[in-house]
């Protein structure tokens, strides 16, 4: 048996089939006529680039665009007129063969890139020796190992699987993969979890370990890989997988029905979203509306803002799909950290206590309006409601509000149709929890943002790994400033939510609603379990525990006396 | 015809500035090179550009091999739309 990092869950039984790169012979041989493999040079990137194309075309249909473009980087590099230009003067300058030509260039450039003191373009390097084989590949006529054509059901095992590779998985004959090296971020690991199949990662010395043929278990919850099993073991993992199933199958009768605790209780499990892209996985997995819309994406990675026209056409695709149902959509959070090329941004000493979100919205009134008017104008296609981030103040919020309630004002004029939409504000600010008695007379609704309501509260930075130790979101101190809001929410009749991590966490959830939260916004796969934890869970007993942990003294005292009472 | 920069881009020159860079460079009908310390890269090569690792505060030259300045002011003006210097 080993064991490597399980990144995606599940378990499997079937054959192994090992990938291994037949070792391609690169050794240096001289032609006699140099001009003919020059041509054979450009047939095979004329053969690469169209691979690669269909390979775009194919994996943006399966796994969507942002996993595509990888491969307009693929087709870039093969058509580089650096390494074709090295690789013909090469060919012509020794007579060689243009394998060996080919592989010096990428040679070269490969040492470089890991010469390099750039982590990101450190791993530039797998891109060029992925495309590289390709095209070393397509010279020689060698087909590629194609994953599309498995015959039985098989579990891979790989060094490495290459973007080009895990594009081909088909689900129904690949049972799950192991590769050698690679972390829960690998791209083969996103696959794998998008594709619902087993994976571990980082199994040093799989491919020694196992032979093609192999009757293997693969555990994805724990990340064994066991071969020559005896019976009992079998027998122990058929249980387990009898268990998974009966699991996934409880967790699916979940989905249509409403969140409500043991005692009847309601609650509201809705979704945290990055574009309309994620709308599949929204209605998947049976999310009642959409809590936090991230709009950042429309404005990044590109050279001017987003026009109004284009930002209103994404609000209304998604509140259109979804209406009923609501959608909060939170205005753009940006500056500090996360600059945009088209914006002057003033460099800041401390870019997290600066001038980001609301606070630069406000002083880029014609951004803020802009996006503004797109979202009232959706609003027209579903249940909108419009979220401020970073609001410190109740100042703040009312320049915002007399910001739309102008747009309101010009629409009635023009004609322009809108409908009703709530406005609320994240709470993400230890001052705006503090005051959130207030705050709740104007606003409709509170939605806490736990990773930044942390950071402020414990003044530590999150990216700052030797303070880990005080990320601490079971403290009672966050915990109190929950609290706080929940109760201002409920005392003036609007609702509040929890739309950070912690909404996520299945000990912190049921927390939450004992401290009096109403929504919960979280990544869509965790809605169905969420909702099939609470069922178990009383009501009337969450808001005793919230209440008792509100005295405790410190995060191990409040994670102590929660596992006490939620089995996980 | 020779300029000298200093590159701003915060995460120095990363694969998607590079390769709307290249993309950019490839549309004029001259050849161009980023020097940075004893290395010469042909603007037109993805690969040659990253290889030269210039990260934020590097200072290179753009050489263009054309007497038209014109050239000179387009590339100038693409490096700043995009922030990079």
């Amino acid at each position: 048996m080993i064991k490597g990092i399980p990144v995606s869950e599940g378990y499997a039984f079937a054959k192994v089939l090992r990938i291994i790169d037949d070792s391609i012979d690169t050794t240096k041989k001289i032609v006699s006529d140099p001009m003919q493999e020059i041509n054979h040079f450009y047939e095979a990137i004329d053969k690469t680039v169209l691979q690669l194309n269909a390979l775009k075309d194919e994996t943006e249909k399966k796994f969507g665009i942002d996993t595509a473009k990888i491969f307009e980087a693929h087709m870039m590099i093969a058509d580089d007129p650096e390494i074709k230009n090295l690789v013909v003067d090469k060919i012509k300058t020794e007579s060689c063969n243009l394998v060996y030509a080919l592989k010096s260039v990428v040679d070269f450039y490969v040492d470089l890139f890991k010469d390099l003191d750039d982590e990101y373009l450190k791993e530039r390097a797998s891109d060029l020796i992925d495309v590289s084989q390709r095209m070393i590949k397509n010279a020689l006529n060698i087909s590629m190992t194609d994953l599309s054509n498995i015959q039985e059901q098989v579990i891979l095992v790989a060094h490495d699987l290459t973007p080009s590779q895990t594009a081909q998985i088909d689900s129904s004959k690949v049972l799950g993969f192991i590769t050698e090296i690679g972390g829960k971020t690998s791209h083969s690991a996103i696959i794998a979890r998008i594709l619902g199949i087993p994976a571990v990662v980082g199994a040093s010395k799989a491919l020694d370990f196992l032979s093609d043929g192999d009757e293997i278990i693969l555990d994805g919850m724990e990340g064994f890989i066991i071969k020559n099993y005896p019976l009992n073991v079998k027998e122990n993992y058929i249980q387990k997988i009898k268990n998974y199933e009966l699991q996934n199958q409880a967790l699916k009768s979940m989905i249509g029905k409403q969140t409500l605790s043991m005692d009847q209780h309601p609650y509201e499990l809705v979704a945290n979203i990055g574009s309309s892209r994620d709308l599949k996985h929204v209605l998947e997995h049976d999310a009642e509306g959409v809590g936090l819309f991230r709009t950042e994406f429309l404005f990044l990675d590109r050279n001017a803002l987003p026009s109004e026209e284009e930002q209103f056409i994404e609000y209304k695709k998604v509140l259109e799909k979804l209406n009923p149902k609501p959608v909060v959509i939170r205005t753009l959070d940006i500056g500090g950290d996360k600059n945009l090329s088209y914006l002057k941004f003033e460099q800041e000493l401390n870019p997290f206590l600066g001038k980001r979100a609301i606070r630069l919205c406000l002083d880029e009134i014609e951004l803020f309006s802009t996006q503004l008017r797109a979202l009232i104008r959706a609003s027209a296609y579903g249940n909108l409601k419009i979220m401020f981030p970073m609001i410190a103040t109740l100042e703040e919020f009312l320049k915002a509000k007399a910001l739309v309630d102008s747009i309101k004002k010009e629409f009635d004029i023009k004609k322009i149709p809108y409908h009703p939409f709530e406005l609320g504000i994240m709470i993400e600010i230890p001052a705006a929890a503090l005051n959130a008695y207030h705050l709740a007379k104007h606003v409709d609704f509170f939605s806490i943002g736990t990773n930044d309501l942390i950071q402020y509260t414990m003044a530590a930075d999150r990216m700052n790994q030797s303070l880990d130790y005080l990320y601490q979101p079971f403290n009672p101190a966050i915990l109190r400033l929950i609290k706080m809001v929940a109760d201002a929410a409920n005392k003036h009749h609007i609702w509040s939510g929890v739309c950070g991590e912690m909404a996520s966490d299945l000990l912190a959830a049921p927390l939450l609603l004992g401290l009096g939260i109403h929504e919960l916004s979280m990544i869509p796969n965790n809605i169905l379990k969420t909702r099939k934890l609470l069922s178990t869970l009383k009501h009337s007993e969450l808001e005793k525990i919230a209440l008792n942990v509100l005295e405790l003294e410190s995060e191990e005292q409040v994670l102590a006396l929660l596992k006490q009472y939620i089995h996980l | 015809m020779d300029k000298k920069f200093i590159l701003k881009a915060e995460n120095g020159l990363h694969a998607r500035p590079a390769t709307n860079f290249v993309r950019f460079v490839s549309t004029l009908p001259v050849r161009v090179f980023l020097i940075y310390k004893d290395f010469a890269a042909d603007a037109k090569s993805i690969m040659a550009i990253l290889s030269i690792g210039m990260s934020k505060g590097s200072e290179f030259t753009v050489r263009v091999e054309s007497e038209n300045p014109e050239h000179m002011k387009l590339i100038e003006q693409h490096l700043k739309e995009n922030q990079l210097i």
